[in-house]
C-alpha cells in the first residue's frame, strides 16, 4: 500500500480518488494509516460484508479476509478495470496510474515477466514484509 | 484461471455497474461509494489488512 502513497499526487491531478478497504476494524485501520502516513481514506469491511458481495473473501485466513484486489470504477460506479489476486497483489500502482490516463477500460492481465516465477515470489515476499506478516531479520 | 484477473461470477466485471456500498472510514465516518466516485475515477484498493 505504501507506493499508493507515492503515486497518489499523480492520481489526484489525474482527476481520480483512492480509497483502500479491509475488514480490519477502524481503529486498527487508523493506526496502519498514521504508521505508513497514507493520504487516502481507509473504509472498514469489519462485517465482510462488501467483499463476501463482490466475491473476493478469502475465508481460509484470520477469520476471513479480503483477496487483495484494485477496482477503477468511473463516476457511475462502472467498473473499468478490475483485477483480484489470492495471496499478494501482482498490481503495480504505475499500472493503476496509467489506466487511469486511459479513456475506456484498461485490461487485467499483464505479462511481461521474463522469469514469472522470481517475479511473483519477490513481490510477494515485499508485499508480505510491507504487510507486516514477516518481519525482516534485526 | 489466469492470474491478477477476477475470477468469481459475483466480481463486479469490467462494464457492470458496482453495487452501492456504505463503510465507516477509520474515524468512524460512513462513507458512500457513490459519493466517493461523484467527482472522478476512483481507484478502490482492497487488501489483506494487518494483524
Amino acid at each position: 500500500m505504501a507506493e499508493y502513497r507515492e503515486v497518489y499526487p499523480s492520481l489526484r491531478a489525474a482527476g481520480a480518488n483512492l480509497v483502500a478497504v479491509s475488514v480490519d476494524a477502524p481503529e486498527k485501520s487508523e493506526s496502519v494509516r498514521l504508521d505508513l502516513r497514507l493520504p487516502f481514506a481507509i473504509l472498514s469491511d469489519s462485517q465482510r460484508r462488501v467483499v463476501r458481495e463482490w466475491g473476493i473473501y478469502n475465508p481460509d485466513e484470520k477469520g476471513g479476509i479480503a483477496k487483495p484486489s484494485v477496482f477503477i470504477l468511473a463516476p457511475d460506479r462502472t467498473v473499468r478495470f478490475a483485477s483480484v489476486d489470492e495471496v499478494a497483489s501482482r498490481v503495480p500502482a504505475a499500472k493503476i496510474l496509467r489506466c487511469l490516463s486511459e479513456q475506456r477500460s484498461c485490461s487485467g492481465a499483464d505479462r511481461k515477466t521474463k522469469i514469472p516465477g522470481l517475479v511473483t515470489f519477490f513481490r510477494a515476499v515485499r508485499n508480505a514484509l510491507r504487510m507486516g506478516m514477516v518481519q525482516r531479520e534485526k | 484461471m489466469t492470474p491478477g484477473l477476477s475470477n468469481s461470477a459475483m466480481t463486479p466485471q469490467i462494464g457492470q455497474v458496482a453495487p452501492e456500498f456504505e463503510l465507516s472510514d477509520s474515524l468512524g465516518k460512513t462513507r458512500r461509494l457513490s459519493e466517493l466516485t461523484g467527482a472522478g475515477p476512483l481507484v478502490l484498493l482492497f487488501y489483506r489488512g494487518h494483524w
